[in-house]
């Protein structure tokens, strides 16, 4: 299956190795370095969990089967937090998204909710066809 | 009322049926924009405008941006209310143009409209305004705007020279207040103590937004300079004290430069402070959340401005211990290596 990022809920940018993942309605957001970047860039390319794997495996010179399991487990965790969707595309960028490390340790998502409260204070609504002051639960 | 769209009426009607007399106006530019305050009653104005002191003053008629700000109490109306249901404390519409808040403690009601470049701003009585108010007045509104005009209002704290700047960020009691505080009196000059203007581009520059600086006993204590003013500062209920530095040391206020980078400042033991590289990664964790979850709206426009702008900076990790008049020569240091760089 692939997935792309659940934008415009999420916003994200790559610096320095390490991308920044916010999502704006729940005030959460995310670190994600090394192998999780390389998941993250991947889906973002197109792949599925298992191209990401295979390709995490043969660059650490490391079984299929021990990546895979780890990789599908992070790509669960981003579902979970609503960063990533479902996604059907008709193919997958061919080049590889990601740089080979040479070796693999299990992605990690670094979660801070810090900035939630803030949400709570001052919730946004967007105001819909149904007209002010109608919340659109959408945007809740 | 059934729709914010109303309140512009009733504002337009207000404004054009006070006496003149009654109405204080203030214009000032801000990244080469005018801004202009109608106030109908004195007593709001003469607690929201201190903050804008510093700013050069402008002509009225060509305003950017136009704010009447008005409280029922000293204006004698009662401003038709919001028909809002819900438990939240604050909320806020965003309607095509259009831009609304409502407060449902303190009854602030702030409007702005993009196509007409009018904001509103109504609280029931300048008396009970929040005391923290006056140091950051209209920050919702300047959101707004500013982020139709190719600026971006940020949470952050900002000091320099003519030649350039540096941008410190982080959350609340990162230390970057009193790192920008305790630059007075140094080299540095002051832009900011929570919230500027940045200007994305190749060369970024930063503007100063308010006069406004604060700070809490612990810091003051570490700011003899400024403590006697923070002594007979108005009081926030945080405990922090707040000062208009136009009023104390104007000479050492500077209104926008081009940005050398973005600092990140941590409050360590000891009294020394030392800077060292920071991956940009880790100053956008520490500027972007911050800032988008305390403004409402613009929120994937602002993270793609603020990235921009990191993008074309190095960023610094800076240790601040229990002296944070040191801080002024790193800082400095940190702007000349960005200068030199520029100038190779």
């Amino acid at each position: 299956m692939q997935y792309r990022p659940n934008e415009p809920d999420v916003v994200s940018e790559i610096l320095d190795g390490e991308a920044v993942v916010i999502h704006l309605q729940s005030g959460t957001y995310y670190s994600l370095r090394d192998a999780a970047l390389d998941v993250w860039q991947g889906l973002a390319a197109g792949w599925t969990a298992d191209d990401i794997a295979a390709c995490l495996a043969d660059d650490a010179g490391v079984a299929r089967e021990s990546v895979a399991e780890p990789v599908a487990d992070f790509v669960a965790q981003l579902v979970a937090e609503e960063l990533v969707v479902p996604y059907a595309t008709a193919g997958r960028d061919a080049a590889r998204p990601f740089a080979p490390r040479g070796v693999f340790a299990a992605p990690q998502l670094q979660k801070f909710t810090d900035m939630q409260e803030m949400l709570l204070i001052d919730p946004i609504h967007e105001v819909t066809e149904a007209g002010w002051p109608i919340k659109n639960p959408k945007a809740e | 009322m059934t729709d914010p769209r109303s309140l512009f009426d009733f504002a337009g009607i207000l404004f054009a049926q006070a006496e003149p007399s009654g109405i204080v106006e203030h214009s000032c530019r801000i990244a080469e924009h005018t801004l202009r305050f109608r106030f109908a009653g004195r007593g709001l104005a003469s607690r929201l405008l201190p903050a804008f002191g510093h700013l050069e003053r402008a002509q009225p008629s060509a305003a950017d941006l136009t704010i009447l700000c008005w409280d029922d109490a000293a204006a004698g109306v009662s401003t038709p209310e919001p028909a809002l249901a819900g438990t939240e404390q604050g909320v806020t519409f965003l309607d095509g143009p259009l831009r609304f808040a409502a407060d449902h403690q303190t009854r602030r009601l702030e409007a702005y409209d993009a196509s007409r470049g009018l904001a509103l701003f109504r609280v029931p009585d300048h008396a009970t305004l929040s005391s923290w108010e006056p140091g950051s007045p209209f920050l919702r509104i300047l959101h707004w705007w500013s982020a139709g005009h190719g600026l971006q209002l940020v949470h952050g704290a900002a000091v320099g020279r003519p030649e350039g700047a540096v941008l410190l960020v982080g959350r609340g009691g990162s230390g970057k207040s009193t790192t920008a505080l305790a630059c007075i009196g140094s080299e540095l000059n002051y832009l900011s103590d929570d919230y500027c203007l940045l200007q994305p581009g190749p060369w970024p520059m930063v503007h100063s937004l308010f006069s406004s600086g604060k700070a809490d006993g612990n810091s003051i204590a570490r700011l003899p300079l400024l403590s006697p003013a923070f002594a007979a500062g108005l009081k926030d209920p945080g405990g922090k004290s707040i000062i208009f530095l136009a009023e104390h040391c104007p000479a050492a206020l500077q209104r926008a430069a081009p940005l050398r980078a973005v600092v990140v400042p941590m409050i360590v033991p000891g009294n020394g402070c030392t800077a060292e590289p920071l991956g940009r990664a880790e100053a956008l964790r520490a500027l972007a959340p911050s800032t988008l979850f305390q403004l409402p709206g613009e929120r994937a426009k602002s993270f793609g401005a603020i990235t921009a702008v990191l993008r074309e900076l190095p960023c610094w990790r800076l240790r601040v211990g229990g002296d944070p008049s040191r801080a002024a020569g790193e800082l400095l240091g940190i702007i000349h290596h960005r200068a030199v760089q520029h100038a190779g």
